[in-house]
This record gives C-alpha cells, sequence and structure tokens, in this order.
C-alpha cells in the first residue's frame, strides 16, 4: 500500500521536476527583483511577509496546480497516467500534497531564506516589515486552501485552455483575497472604495470561519469527481 | 476475462454507438477488432479500459467494473491508442517513470525491441517521427507483459520493414496468458496473427469468432464462375474473378482473407450471422 503511494509520488516528481524548477527559480528571481527594486526605489517596502508574499505564493502555487493537471495534455500522457495501476483517492491525494502543501511550503521557505538574506541589505525598518505578518495566520491558510481549491477545480475544467485558466483562477484568488484579508492596505496601501464593499468584517466569526473552510473542501470533492469520474 | 452485458453508449448529443451489446472476450488469444469507420473499435477499447462510461449495462475485465479503474485490474492492462501525442521526454527517461508501475515489466525485452526497430534508449520522443513514437509505445506495451494488451491502429505510421517487425515481436513475446485486442483496417498487415475475429456493425457485434471456424466454414478466392449461386456470399466488384467469398463445402480448411471476409460480413450481415452462432 505505501508502496504504491511512494511510486506515484515518485513519478509525479519524475514527471515534472524540470517544469517545476522553472517555476520556483522564476519565483526566486521575481522576489529578489522585487526586495531589491523597493530598497533602491527607497519606498516603504510592500515585500511584507503578510502582504506580496502570500498572494505571490498563491499564484505560483496555483501555476504549478495547472501544470500538474495539464502537463499529461498529450492524449498518450493522459490515458497512460489514468491507466497506472494506483486508485484514484492516492493518485488525487498526491497531486493535492504535492501542489496545496509541499509547494507552498517550499516556496515559502525559499520566500523566508531570501528575506534573511536581504535583512543585511535593507534598514532596520525595512527589515522588519520583510517578516511583519499583516494577515492572521488562520487567514492564511483559508486563503492557501480556497486559492488552491480553486486552481485544481479550474485547472481541470479548462486544462485545454490555459488562458481562460489564468484569467478565470485569478479573479477567483483576487476576490477571495479581497474578501479574506482584514485590511486591504496591506496588499496594496489604499483601499478603493468601489472594493471596500467586499472587504470582510476584520473579525470573522466562528460560523464564517468554518463555512470557508468547508467550502474548499466541497470545490476538491467537485474536483476528484470530475478529474475521475468524467469521461476521456 | 472480459464480459460485456448488454451494454448501451452514446456520446453526449450524437448518435448511440453501441445498443445492448454482449462481448466476451477469453484469454490467450490474439484478436481482431474490425468495422467500419465510425463502427465504435476505439469507443469499445476505451470502455474496457475504462475510459468511458455505459449509460447500461456491465463491462467486466478481470472481474472487475472496467470505468471503476481498480488497481488490480489496471496492473493488467496496457493500451497503446491511436493518438498521436506523445510526452517530451527521452525513451530511456520515458521507460523509467511508466515501467516501475508494471510488476512484470521486462527491461531487457524492451531494449531489444527498440533494437529491432532500429531505436535507442537516448533518443528523444520529441524528435521522432509518428511513426518511430509508435514503435517506442508498441515496444513499451509489450514489454509490460500485461495479461491485457489493446492496440489501436497498432500499424498506423509503421514503414513497411517495421510491420513485419512488430508481427515478430508480438509473435515472439506472447505466451499463453496474455490476451491482444487489435482494433485495425490494416489486416493484411497482421492476418497471420490473428486468432479471433470480432466485427461491430451498426452498433451491434455482428461476429465474435475463432479464424479456424471461419476457415472450416467459408472458402475465399474461389474463381466466381466456379463458384455457385447458393454458395456465394461475397463477390467483390473489382478487377479479379477471383476474389470470392463462399460456403465451404470442401469440408477442408482453407486460408482465410481477412479483408474479403469483413467485406463479406458487412455487405451480408444476416446470412453471416446465420452461419455463426454469436458468443455472448
Amino acid at each position: 500500500m505505501h508502496n504504491t503511494f511512494y511510486k506515484i509520488l515518485k513519478f509525479e516528481f519524475k514527471q515534472n521536476i524540470l517544469s517545476w524548477a522553472i517555476l520556483v527559480s522564476i519565483f526566486v528571481l521575481l522576489v529578489i527583483w522585487y526586495m531589491f527594486q523597493n530598497y533602491i526605489d527607497g519606498s516603504s517596502t510592500p515585500f511584507d511577509f503578510g502582504g506580496s508574499a502570500v498572494p505571490l505564493t498563491i499564484i505560483f502555487s496555483s501555476l504549478i496546480t495547472l501544470h500538474s493537471y495539464t502537463e499529461s495534455t498529450s492524449r498518450q500522457s493522459m490515458e497512460m497516467y489514468h491507466l497506472l495501476p494506483v486508485s484514484r483517492n492516492k493518485k488525487f491525494f498526491t497531486k493535492q500534497f504535492i501542489t496545496a502543501l509541499v509547494f507552498p511550503i517550499l516556496l515559502l521557505v525559499l520566500y523566508l531564506i531570501i528575506a534573511k538574506i536581504m535583512q543585511f541589505f535593507v534598514s532596520e525598518k525595512h527589515s522588519a516589515a520583510l517578516f511583519s505578518p499583516y494577515i492572521k495566520p488562520h487567514h492564511i491558510a483559508i486563503l492557501f486552501i480556497t486559492g488552491h481549491a480553486f486552481s485544481t477545480l479550474f485547472a481541470i475544467v479548462f486544462k485545454k485552455n490555459k488562458l481562460l485558466y489564468a484569467t478565470v483562477t485569478f479573479l477567483a484568488l483576487f476576490i477571495v483575497m479581497t474578501m479574506l484579508v482584514t485590511s486591504y492596505k496591506s496588499f496594496f496601501g489604499v483601499t478603493p472604495p468601489v472594493l471596500k464593499l467586499m472587504i470582510m468584517p476584520n473579525q470573522l466569526n466562528n460560523l464564517s470561519m468554518v463555512v470557508l473552510f468547508i467550502f474548499p473542501i466541497i470545490l476538491y470533492f467537485i474536483s476528484y469527481r470530475l478529474f475521475f469520474r468524467r469521461q476521456l | 476475462m472480459i464480459k460485456i452485458k448488454n451494454l448501451n453508449f452514446s456520446y453526449p448529443r450524437k448518435r448511440q454507438v453501441y445498443q445492448n451489446l454482449s462481448l466476451s472476450i477469453e484469454e490467450g488469444a490474439v484478436y481482431a477488432l474490425l468495422g467500419l469507420n465510425g463502427a465504435g473499435k476505439t469507443t469499445l477499447l476505451n470502455l474496457i479500459a475504462g475510459f468511458l462510461i455505459p449509460q447500461d449495462g456491465t463491462c467486466k475485465v478481470f472481474g472487475c467494473e472496467a470505468n471503476k479503474r481498480d488497481p488490480k485490474m489496471l496492473e493488467e492492462i496496457f493500451f497503446v491508442s491511436d493518438s498521436g501525442e506523445f510526452p517530451n521526454r527521452r525513451v530511456k527517461s520515458f521507460c523509467n517513470l511508466y515501467s516501475d508501475f508494471y510488476p512484470r515489466f521486462n527491461q531487457t525485452f524492451f531494449n531489444d525491441c527498440l533494437d529491432e526497430f532500429g531505436l535507442h534508449s537516448a533518443m528523444s520522443l520529441k524528435s521522432m517521427s509518428l511513426g518511430e513514437k509508435r514503435k517506442v509505445m508498441l515496444s513499451f506495451a509489450l514489454a509490460t507483459k500485461c495479461r491485457l494488451l489493446m492496440f489501436d491502429e497498432p500499424t498506423n505510421g509503421l514503414d513497411i520493414p517495421s510491420k513485419a517487425t512488430f508481427r515478430k515481436l508480438l509473435a515472439s513475446s506472447l505466451d499463453e496468458n496474455q490476451t491482444i485486442i487489435m482494433a485495425t483496417h490494416q489486416v493484411r498487415d497482421l492476418a497471420n496473427l490473428m486468432d479471433r475475429i470480432i466485427i461491430e456493425h451498426q452498433g451491434k457485434l455482428l461476429l465474435n469468432e475463432k479464424v479456424d471456424h471461419i476457415s472450416e466454414k467459408l472458402s475465399f478466392g474461389l474463381p466466381a464462375d466456379q463458384v455457385s449461386d447458393a454458395h456465394l456470399l461475397y463477390k467483390a466488384a473489382g478487377f479479379s474473378k477471383n476474389e470470392t467469398v463462399s460456403i465451404n463445402c470442401s469440408n477442408r480448411p482453407g486460408q482465410v482473407d481477412i479483408e474479403l471476409f469483413f467485406n463479406a460480413a458487412i455487405t451480408n450481415p444476416t446470412e453471416i450471422s446465420r452461419i455463426f452462432t454469436l458468443q455472448n
């Protein structure tokens, strides 16, 4: 049983490692470029942990999710993947495990490493901002899960049209982020009046928290049904 | 090994492909799956592989419902589709990626097959022609040693020597527990390998018969003027007078011309059905 999980995990890594490496490299370069940009122009850094790092990580995580579900866009690869003698649950769980957990953690770890290095180059004020968590941890968790659930669903639904995927996914992510983040200012410095209506109250009550955790689970369930029950 | 019972299938917003199809496929034989364009050959292979879900009826493979894609069933199946799209990676990397999942995969045999086809594992699938890619897939399929191998138009894109190589490799690699189903229009390429013939026509199974039985019951290629009208089942409208299919009155089995037989079956389905008892 563990053996097949290990096999499918190995399969996912072997199949995607090159593309993942490219995406992670772009992420790292963007982070470095962004940080240096802030350092050079002397602006207050928007690149704080609770600010841009989280959405950037989610965006890259969703790109990886898309890739993970669409790498096998060639008919033969897709058929071979579905014919691999591994249960559907393990196939789905492995993809989700990698894209929802391994990669976001890897990206955040990379961010933190870069931020740590950057500390030596920026002023004390900026240095503190590199790690300041403007968003509450449970909001970050919801943001990640919801973002990933949307990415999974749209990657499966729009796998033949990546532009549509990108548009719909990022629109959904943007709405979720706007709704979840207690202060829109943490992202962009100012809050456009039109978006004020979409921002949730600062304090989410327990019920809405539960609903917000259930919502992505429903999206995962739909994704699973679509990915495995749909005719190829 | 494969039991299909009262299966109905249609694609969304398209005509019905199968109505009440029942079919049994036994272990240890090479099946030719024949039918006109659009008869549903690829659909049937996809149903057996579990890629499609029947509206009604059942399709059981190794005792498992095919569309559930149970790992026990999948371990014993390999399907080479007619698709022209292949993953962009080196042959060696492609083999490493997938071979882990097939417990009886024979790496030496895979390399031998590549050698026979004039390929090697350092080549990239991206730079290969369609025919070369198909050779890699066919080699891989044979090397998996799965109990059920399905090929959709296996010789499409293969050059003439490679067709002979494929025949040779297929014949040499098969063991008595393996079953091959080949959907093909290129019947002459693989005629000598076929043990049984399945013909689909108008959404129904027209015939599932051993080649030996066909050769006992029918004669092929007799001159038209030597066959009485009562025994003549089919006469080609072409140039040759010898392209006939007739009732075999000699009781001596002869060589089956599968192309002629298929034409006879399609033009005279009622008579062919009457002669052969369908196995359900």
